[in-house]
């Protein structure tokens, strides 16, 4: 008969681990890794809806434009801003400060290859912009130089939608998602007749804020010039930062004056704050139940270790040293979470999936790649370990000094 | 190896007080090679005594030297160390484990130390008369066989000097010798000591050198 003292120390702690007791373990650590790993996984793919939504447009914005009437139809009259209504606005205490919007005034065309499953198309477009500092995009990206041939461009989120919700489901077309989209290369031909050039462009980023297609203020203000030197018109749009969001002032002064805001937009505002808030709110609950969790399972091997206390005492004081007496808990520790990290991914993915069945439809999800979960997983693991082993080799420590 | 106290005394002694004892305040020296039988009443600091040598408890003043070490530096590493190699001890409770077998709580301390062959110990428990219960669990033995299996399990180790606390204190005349022979001669072999407490002197030629706590 050969003995080892693993396996002698093993038998002694096993000698105190019922059924009931493993069981309850078990499912401890299982909704503990449940609820770790879902929460991380979930707080990855759909985080980024909340915060990046807003970074295209700073806060506190606000477009304005004037009321159209039949009578300005049957006139013709321009429903655009004068001089003095503009310095009139900017001297309110409300306005921080005050962007006009240029727009093109020569032909565009815009036209894309075929591409990954996307049949090629043409379309007429237009452009419009905003001064520079209204706008919060990587510098890198939003940016053009006289002699350029690429112009990066910035349209509404809901131009996407439309395309994979609308358009790519009813024709059987490909969705394609944000990240996919910015990669995809086409042309603008720009002006007409003698004087047309072909230009490259690449959709840099997406906004929900406003509603138009985006280019540069430089290249715009350049390309009116080339395509059409003539002509020159005052802005229809204006862009306003408000010192606070939400002012009375600012609401009244805009009635008044007959100006026009998208009141949906306002409206999206305060969604989107309260949805944030919700999130949040979600998320440090979620934040206590993890560490609950965490706790929890921690709890359970002090709780084993201390039912062993008298035996830990007793084989410390017949020659064992402090690793040898852990080794089992840790053992255990580990076994237990694998276990339970093992049994938790296909149960996340299970509810990740209904999740996305119910949310996919008006939410544009990043997946996240499996191994990534599994990695991201794996690292919880072996925290959860360290912590474990330094936790658990103090109590055993203690327990063996104490008299 | 040479055990020196000076100046010892456990704080609970300290603050109860205690008669003239050869042991506390005072300067004693035991050496390996001999054998130590301190009687005292119960109450006086046996136990404490055994347990300071041991490095099992700390509060007392004075010094506890170990071939002029000051074992109040020893750290837990040490204490290991010296517990797998230097000093054997048989618990007053006995410490044994109730649900191994009694072999198995000779190899929990042997598996430690790889110091005895199986064939070896089991010579022993036979010369102790509990071959027959080689496989039944510790729970299931008396006192009287327990002891013998505790002592069996102090000597799978290298040791300078060998610690009873009590040995004799629930045993008959016929245990108490077989015992006595066990552990004489396992010391003498190793050419180690042995300090035992005892409530009354033990009268056998061999354990002469008393000692009053």
């Amino acid at each position: 008969m050969s003995f080892n003292s693993k396996n002698l120390i093993e038998k002694l702690v096993r000698k105190n681990l019922s059924f009931l007791r493993i069981t309850t373990f078990c499912f401890f650590s299982i909704i503990g890794f449940f609820i770790l790993i879902l929460a991380g996984t979930i707080y990855l793919d759909y985080a980024k809806n909340f915060g990046e939504d807003s970074s295209v447009w700073k806060a506190n914005y606000v477009v304005l434009n004037k009321k159209i009437s039949s009578l300005q139809t049957l006139t013709g009259e321009k429903p655009s801003f004068s001089e003095n209504e503009i310095n009139d606005l900017k001297s309110q205490n409300f306005v921080a400060k005050v962007g006009t919007f240029k727009s093109s005034q020569f032909p565009v065309k815009l036209q894309v290859g075929g591409v990954a499953g996307i049949r090629g198309f043409s379309t007429d477009l237009f452009f419009e912009s905003v001064p520079e500092d209204f706008i919060d995009v990587k510098e890198s990206d939003w940016k053009w130089k006289e002699g350029q041939d690429f112009i990066p461009i910035i349209i509404p989120k809901s131009y996407l939608n439309l395309y994979n919700f609308g358009f790519a489901t009813s024709q059987g077309l490909p969705q394609v998602s944000e990240g996919l989209f910015t990669k995809i290369p086409f042309q603008l031909i720009l002006g007409k007749g003698e004087n047309q050039k072909v230009y490259q462009a690449r959709i840099v980023d997406f906004t929900t804020k406003i509603n138009t297609i985006l280019v540069p203020e430089n290249f715009l203000e350049w390309a009116n010039q080339t395509y059409a030197p003539l002509k020159s018109l005052a802005p229809s749009r204006i862009v306003v930062e408000t010192k606070s969001q939400g002012d009375e002032n600012a609401s009244t002064y805009f009635e008044q004056q007959n100006y026009d805001i998208n009141k949906d937009e306002l409206k999206n505002n305060e969604l989107t704050y309260y949805l944030k808030l919700a999130f949040s709110l979600v998320l440090f609950i979620g934040l206590i139940i993890v560490f609950a969790a965490i706790w929890l399972m921690i709890i359970n091997f002090q709780l084993m270790i201390e039912k062993n206390k008298h035996k830990t005492k007793d084989l410390f004081l017949i020659g064992y040293n402090i690793n040898q007496l852990a080794r089992p808990y840790l053992k255990f520790s580990i076994i237990f979470m694998l276990i339970s990290y093992i049994i938790s991914i296909p149960l996340v993915y299970f509810i990740l999936d209904i999740i996305k069945e119910k949310v996919g439809k008006f939410m544009a999800t990043e997946t996240s790649h499996v191994w990534e979960v599994i990695g991201f997983g794996l690292i919880i693991v072996i925290i959860l370990f360290i912590i474990n082993k330094i936790i658990l080799t103090q109590s055993v420590k203690k327990i063996a000094l104490k008299d | 190896m040479e055990i020196k106290i000076s100046q010892l005394v456990p704080h609970p002694l300290k603050e109860f007080g205690f008669e003239q004892s050869e042991i506390w305040k005072n300067t004693y020296t035991f050496s390996s090679g001999n054998i130590y039988q301190i009687v005292a009443h119960s109450g006086v600091g046996k136990s404490t005594l055994i347990n300071i040598l041991y490095g099992d408890r700390k509060d007392y003043d004075g010094e506890v030297l170990f071939d002029g070490q000051n074992i109040k530096n020893y750290s837990l590493n040490d204490w290991t160390k010296i517990r797998r190699e230097k000093i054997a001890y048989v618990f007053q409770g006995l410490h044994l484990f109730e649900e191994l077998t009694l072999m198995e709580n000779i190899q929990l301390k042997n598996v430690l130390t790889q110091h005895q062959s199986e064939n070896q110990i089991i010579e022993w428990i036979e010369k102790v008369g509990l071959k027959s219960h080689l496989h039944q669990k510790a729970i299931h033995l008396s006192y009287g066989q327990r002891q013998r299996i505790a002592v069996i399990r102090a000597l799978c180790q290298p040791f300078d000097f060998l610690l009873l606390d009590e040995p004799f204190s629930h045993l008959d005349e016929v245990n108490q010798q077989l015992l006595t022979d066990l552990v004489t001669k396992e010391a003498a072999k190793n050419n180690a000591g042995i300090i035992f407490t005892s409530l009354h002197e033990i009268h056998d030629k061999r354990l002469s050198n008393v000692i009053q706590l």
